[in-house]
């Protein structure tokens, strides 16, 4: 983890905590709410990404993120707790099991598997964004820049892996006429 | 299908029809090559969830979804074979298995099952408005549109079965402070 951010948060908690804390406005808790509903959804969904393949990297970070969702679920939890907002149906964390047994219409490629994932952060990650804009207390802002901060971590090492393994989608390059030759 | 929209298209359509076609731009580009990644993998997934379940209802729906994603996938090809931009990889269909052999910690529940396809239909609506918002050219926008259109008629369907069988997840209900109560 990057201790600069931290360091920073640590400046900026000090300075928010003797703000006076208005209630936290619908805006704020529709955020709050949905992702923590989705979030449990995509532990969830990791965890079958986890029992669906053998490969070793893959299943490590499966693991690393099914920990990260698990940490800012129960944080999460115990901040709306705090506010009285009322907390959504959770879906239930999955048994282990074995990969090779799954049949084969249901098995996702470790290629699938992966874009799967990096979808996931791309979603969460404009999901925090948008949250960050929409809050109004700092307090709330600082929950969510520390998220954010921690997909971006997660997503720079994830984008590295499915470089290296061949998984990477890239887009079209884009060929101006006239560019320069670069040797 | 809504028909005052087809009439609407037509009549578009006509005026499109005599519009100077310039080159695709880049971020139009972008949005098509995006939104055929998207549909692909959305495809892929949700066949898995066909034969995951085994309840009628949710298989009814999902095979619907992977139907429109088809459809979309096709027309969208084409467009961009037609342009000269190239196709992202994508994944091959999943053959039929039966869902009972699932091993439970893959195995995903119809509640789970339902809720992520919802989340990616979300998302594909919102991909599709944001490149609309991008696009100069009308046909792409009405190519776009078309897609929006059958992902939100599919939504609002999908989300009435969602309702009826209670795995439509409700946000807290917003109560204005000095709301009149309604007597019971």
């Amino acid at each position: 983890m990057p201790d600069v951010v931290k360091a920073v948060n640590n400046v900026i908690q000090s300075l928010v905590d003797d703000e006076p804390k208005p209630p936290l406005h619908v805006g704020e808790v529709m955020s709050c709410w949905s992702y923590l509903s989705e979030l449990a959804d995509e532990q969830v969904h990791s965890e079958a990404g986890v029992n669906s393949t053998t490969d070793p990297e893959l299943r490590k970070a499966f693991h690393e993120i099914v920990e990260m969702f698990k940490s800012q679920k129960e944080r999460m939890i115990t901040f709306m707790l705090s506010e009285g907002v009322p907390i959504p149906s959770l879906s239930e964390s999955k048994p282990q099991s074995n990969p090779s047994d799954i049949p084969l219409g249901v098995k996702l490629t470790d290629d699938e598997l992966a874009n799967s994932l990096n979808i996931k952060i791309v979603v969460l990650i404009s999901f925090c964004a948008t949250a960050i804009i929409q809050s109004n207390r700092n307090d709330v802002t600082l929950i969510w820049l520390e998220y954010l901060q921690e997909y971006m971590t997660f997503g720079a090492t994830m984008k590295e892996l499915v470089k290296r393994r061949g998984w990477l989608k890239v887009p079209p390059y884009y060929y101006a006429p006239g560019t320069p030759l670069k040797s | 299908m809504p028909d005052l929209l087809q009439a609407l298209k037509s009549v578009v359509q006509s005026f499109i029809k005599d519009e100077n076609k310039t080159p695709l731009h880049i971020g139009e580009a972008m949005g098509c090559w995006i939104f055929l990644a998207l549909v692909g993998e959305t495809q892929v997934q949700t066949e898995a969830g066909i034969n995951s379940t085994t309840d009628p209802e949710l298989r009814k729906a999902l095979q619907e979804a992977v139907n429109m994603f088809k459809s979309e996938k096709e027309r969208i090809s084409a467009f961009m074979r037609s342009e000269g931009i190239p196709l992202p990889p994508l994944s091959e269909s999943k053959p039929i298995s039966d869902p009972n052999r699932v091993p439970l910690g893959v195995k995903l529940t119809d509640n789970e099952l339902a809720n992520s396809l919802k989340k990616k239909i979300t998302m594909a609506i919102t991909k599709c408005s944001d490149t609309a918002g991008q696009t100069i050219r009308s046909d792409v926008s009405l190519m776009l549109a078309e897609f929006l259109q059958e992902h939100i008629t599919f939504l609002i369907t999908f989300k009435s079965l969602m309702r009826k069988r209670g795995w439509l997840k409700v946000p807290p209900p917003y109560y204005p402070p000095g709301v009149q109560q309604t007597e019971k």
